[in-house]
């Protein structure tokens, strides 16, 4: 985190911003809670996507019928589900694929924020009004119903792609993977409006400063300017806000796996998992706890992760 | 003052116009149709069904023709029921889930809220704090079964799911507990974090210590003298908090059985049935946008400092 480039085109800003790291890397050694939750993530991370290395292939799909719902016991160390699967395999595998849609949704919303908030505190006046009209605008609609929407209609379309294929002799297929590329733009695409309310305001307020205008004077291209001088130099917030936005994202993708609108089966997800043991609890409580604790502790640790980066990137907006 | 009413009442046509438009190209560009899943219906039969239902029109006209009689159109899954039937025989059933949530979010949030505000960094104040924290971190998906599996499956206090009290003609039933506490509970984590920290600003105030030093009982304080302000970041949430509380009665009246219309909304779009969703949709929009203005002009009333804006 400390060894920000120095760049030679912005002396003033480099010096300040190696200060900044170095102090908020301080500031996040001491609160305790956020290391913590850092340090779960990391492990939870390791275990879902370096984990099944070394587990059988089929090791979330493997059904064993007379094995069906047994509770936690030496070979079934979570116990199994109601087809006989082992639930560690399955909240392994539901744990990739919700930190996957997290990450990757997360950079969706995170690109189009980070563009829409540039461009529209950068340029201000009646094109700043309009654009941030629109996402007012925005933020007042149902945005869940639209992606409750687009999750059900768009569902079949990946078939109506394949033919499309198919038709023209192309082996190209994209059903398979179809659903999770849906979750992924229809969530980036409701979750983007908070970054750009953020991004836009620290534009703004680095469009009045000198090395900007210095920037301007030299006749620098305006790309250049957004893209190489201003957003390197708003990564703080947009660092925390996306500690912020990972938990966030993963819950709507657990909602609509909940609603059976998300990941497909056999495929878990941590949602999809809620679900079935919401459906069994009453013979299987095993099936709930479990993946409703573990993505419980989950978002905790992100949102402790967040603040905690929030209060060591910028202790002047922290209340406490 | 009437003219920003005004203004704003004006902006939300053209925005319901737009999701009007986005709603019913998205369902009809979508591959599918309302009758795919009866296989056995003959062609003649499909034309007749097209037919009754507009469906052999253009696109164009039959949009003109939704959004101008859309509480009138027939459902397709239910041929003899209107949209504005269901939505006004379900929709109460949703607003009585959604309005007990509400107070037990506010009830709460505000009196915790102002406690640890009262005394910060003191256990007066972690107690509630990590309440909160739980409640934010805690899916309703996740604490609804949970809650049911203790307290109505293995404790036996209230019942598993809430099909009395919310349909019936009592006001209240103990079937209702359950689901309003869990649709609530992360409001009023939220909304405690929000009366926190709007308290704790508003208290260090000088108007505070001069209101304390010519007598005020420390009640009075706090209800007259420090809520108006404190509040402020509440009520700016409740717009946003309104659409949560919709979204959220999706997955609840689901775990509870819960005859409300959000079950509705969310069987009409797997069933194609296009005039339903439609009609559900401009409904809880038209509702979001009337209570986000209803929110705003709260906050211009309560915050002078707005008015010159």
């Amino acid at each position: 985190m400390n060894d920000t480039p120095t760049r030679p085109d912005a002396p003033d800003t480099a010096e300040k911003g190696e200060s900044l790291w170095v102090g908020a890397w301080y500031r996040l050694r001491k609160n305790k809670m956020a290391l913590a939750g850092g340090v779960f993530i990391l492990l939870l991370a390791g275990l879902s996507f370096i984990g099944p290395f070394f587990l059988e292939g089929d090791y979330y799909t493997n059904t064993v019928l007379e094995d069906k719902l047994t509770a936690p016991d030496a070979e079934y160390t979570l116990g199994t589900d109601h087809l006989g699967r082992d639930q560690l395999g399955r909240i392994i595998k539901g744990g990739q694929i919700s930190l996957l849609v997290g990450l990757v949704a997360t950079f969706v919303s995170l690109t189009i924020g980070i563009g829409y908030g540039t461009i529209s505190g950068y340029f201000g006046g009646k094109i700043d009004s309009v654009m941030m009209r629109i996402v007012d605008i925005l933020y007042s609609l149902p945005f869940v119903i639209f992606v409750i929407l687009l999750m059900v209609f768009a569902k079949d379309l990946g078939d109506s792609i394949d033919e499309w294929f198919r038709a023209r002799g192309s082996e190209f297929s994209i059903s398979g993977q179809w659903n999770m590329l849906l979750l992924f733009v229809a969530i980036g695409a409701v979750e983007w409006l908070t970054m750009a309310r953020i991004v836009r305001g620290q534009v703004m307020s680095l469009r009045r400063q000198e090395f900007i205008e210095a920037c301007i004077s030299l006749g620098l291209p305006t790309h250049r300017i957004l893209f190489r001088h201003m957003v390197p130099n708003i990564l703080g917030p947009v660092i925390v806000y996306t500690t912020l936005t990972i938990p966030a994202v993963m819950l709507l993708e657990a909602f609509l796996s909940f609603l059976g609108l998300g990941v497909q089966p056999p495929t878990p997800s941590w949602g999809l998992l809620i679900k079935d043991g919401a459906d069994r609890m009453r013979e299987a409580w095993w099936m709930l706890v479990f993946p409703g604790a573990l993505f419980a502790i989950t978002l905790f640790s992100f949102n402790f992760v967040g603040d905690g980066l929030r209060d060591a990137l910028d202790p002047k907006t922290s209340k406490d | 003052m009437l003219k920003f009413i005004l203004r704003r009442v004006l902006e939300t046509i053209p925005v319901l116009l737009c999701v009007a438009a986005m709603t019913f190209f998205m369902c009809r560009l979508a591959p599918g149709g309302p009758f795919d899943e009866d296989k056995q219906v003959t062609a003649e039969v499909r034309e007749l069904l097209n037919k009754q239902f507009n469906l052999d029109q253009p696109l164009h006209k039959q949009f003109i023709q939704y959004i101008t009689h859309l509480p009138t159109l027939q459902s397709f899954k239910y041929p003899n029921r209107t949209v504005g039937e269901i939505i006004s025989q379900k929709f109460p059933v949703s607003a009585k889930l959604g309005f007990f949530a509400m107070c037990i979010a506010l009830g709460l949030g505000i009196l915790f809220g102002v406690i640890a505000s009262l005394r910060p960094n003191t256990y007066i104040d972690y107690i509630p704090s990590s309440l909160a924290m739980i409640g934010i971190c805690l899916p309703t998906f996740v604490m609804g079964p949970l809650l049911m599996l203790v307290f109505s499956l293995k404790l036996g206090w209230f019942p598993a799911t809430g099909w009395g009290g919310f349909s019936g003609d009592q006001f209240f039933a103990s079937d209702m507990v359950l689901p309003s506490v869990t649709l609530g509970f992360f409001y009023a984590a939220y909304i405690s974090r929000l009366t926190r920290g709007g308290m704790l600003d508003i208290l260090t105030q000088d108007y505070i210590r001069t209101a304390k030093a010519k007598g005020a009982s420390g009640l009075r304080v706090i209800v007259k003298h420090s809520l108006r302000g404190g509040l402020l970041p509440v009520i700016s949430f409740m717009g946003p908090a309104v659409a949560g509380l919709i979204a959220g009665s999706f997955v609840i009246e689901t775990i509870f059985a819960i005859p409300g219309l959000g079950q509705d909304f969310v069987k009409s779009a797997f069933n194609r049935d296009y005039t339903l969703v439609l009609g559900v949709v401009m409904f809880y929009a038209t509702l979001i946008i009337l209570l986000n203005l209803i929110v705003d002009i709260l906050q211009v009333t309560l915050n002078p400092k707005l008015k010159f804006d």
